[in-house]
């Protein structure tokens, strides 16, 4: 839009007509998807869960096979939620910055977590993992839009689940 | 005529959707309760009980918004047979994870600022609904109420 446009229409006055012009005067670059920025945020925080686990697997010295089978099962359940997260972004085109391989992306790996040395302790830990990460989603849930919220929600769903069954039938 | 404003009518139309999936919900547990006893009769009890004061908190807030609430059918359709108590506790299970859909899907209905609380009234309900179900099954699913994304 170009100079007489715009005098023409301040001339012609009118605050609303001013107001629709100032935009198209000053183009701004289009808006990350706010959404993607909340997925990696989750993500990050998931893949501490996912740590958790294996840290447990690694320092509880008599963890039978059965507790470890299913110690991996919910685990991998976290795994999917970060996929789900990480997954292609519908309508972004990846900018040059970010286009990064996917083993060279830049996880922050979580530093290794104090364990409780007993099974007992271990799993009464990770149980209070899961439901300080489904209360943190639960607000998250609120800042996300439609498509998000319900995933989010569903990923909070599942922890809350996992606190439940950690507690109720101990590993 | 109505009088109510967009806002106010899309969230009636999810409260509504929500209610009748607990109303539902509500009668298959009336049934199942039958063919339970012992730990899984008390337990089919205390579900029973929390999703009628969930159906009772829905048609309260219906009725807060001056939108009178849909009533429960008469008998619904069950999805199984309900002639033991394995199959009655198949029964619960696949309503808790159909009303956890239902819960789910309201959570993306309600992204709107003025939904706020509500929307984080429906997170609850999905996970409800999800630690119920895995109670049920013995086991947890990644995604509860997202059947696109199960198995």
């Amino acid at each position: 839009m170009d100079g007489p446009t715009r005098r023409a229409v301040l001339a012609t006055g009118g605050a609303l007509a001013l107001a629709a012009c100032l935009p198209a005067d000053n183009p701004q670059p289009p808006r990350p998807d706010p959404d993607l920025r909340l997925r990696r945020v989750v993500a990050t925080e998931v893949r501490v869960l996912v740590a958790a686990y294996a840290a447990v697997a690694a320092a509880v010295p008599d963890a039978g096979s059965a507790r470890l089978a299913r110690l991996r099962s919910l685990a991998a359940e976290h795994e999917a939620h970060v996929v789900a997260l990480e997954g292609p972004p519908p309508t972004a085109s990846p900018s040059p910055s970010t286009s990064t391989s996917p083993s060279a992306s830049p996880s922050p790996s979580p530093a290794p977590p104090q364990v409780p040395s007993t099974p007992a302790a271990a799993v009464t830990w990770l149980a209070g993992l899961e439901r300080a990460a489904a209360d943190r989603r639960t607000g998250q849930v609120l800042k996300a839009g439609a498509d998000l919220g319900r995933l989010l929600a569903s990923i909070a769903a599942c922890e809350s689940t996992h606190a439940d069954l950690l507690v109720r039938e101990p590993v | 005529m109505s009088q109510l404003g967009p806002a106010v009518r899309r969230q009636s139309e999810v409260l509504q959707r929500v209610l009748a999936g607990e109303h539902a919900v509500v009668y298959g547990y009336g049934v199942a309760g039958a063919r339970l006893s012992g730990a899984d009769r008390v337990r089919a009890e205390r579900e029973w009980t929390a999703h009628r004061a969930r159906r009772d908190r829905l048609e309260a807030q219906l009725t807060g918004r001056g939108v009178p609430p849909t009533p429960p059918a008469a008998s619904y359709a069950l999805p199984t047979r309900v002639a033991t108590a394995e199959q009655a506790r198949t029964l619960v299970t696949l309503l808790e994870e159909r009303l956890a859909a239902v819960w789910a899907d309201a959570v993306a209905e309600l992204a709107d600022p003025a939904d706020r609380e509500l929307r984080r009234e429906a997170a609850g309900g999905l996970a409800d609904a999800a630690v119920a179900a895995s109670r049920w099954r013995g086991g947890s699913v990644p995604f509860p109420g997202l059947p696109e994304r199960s198995g």
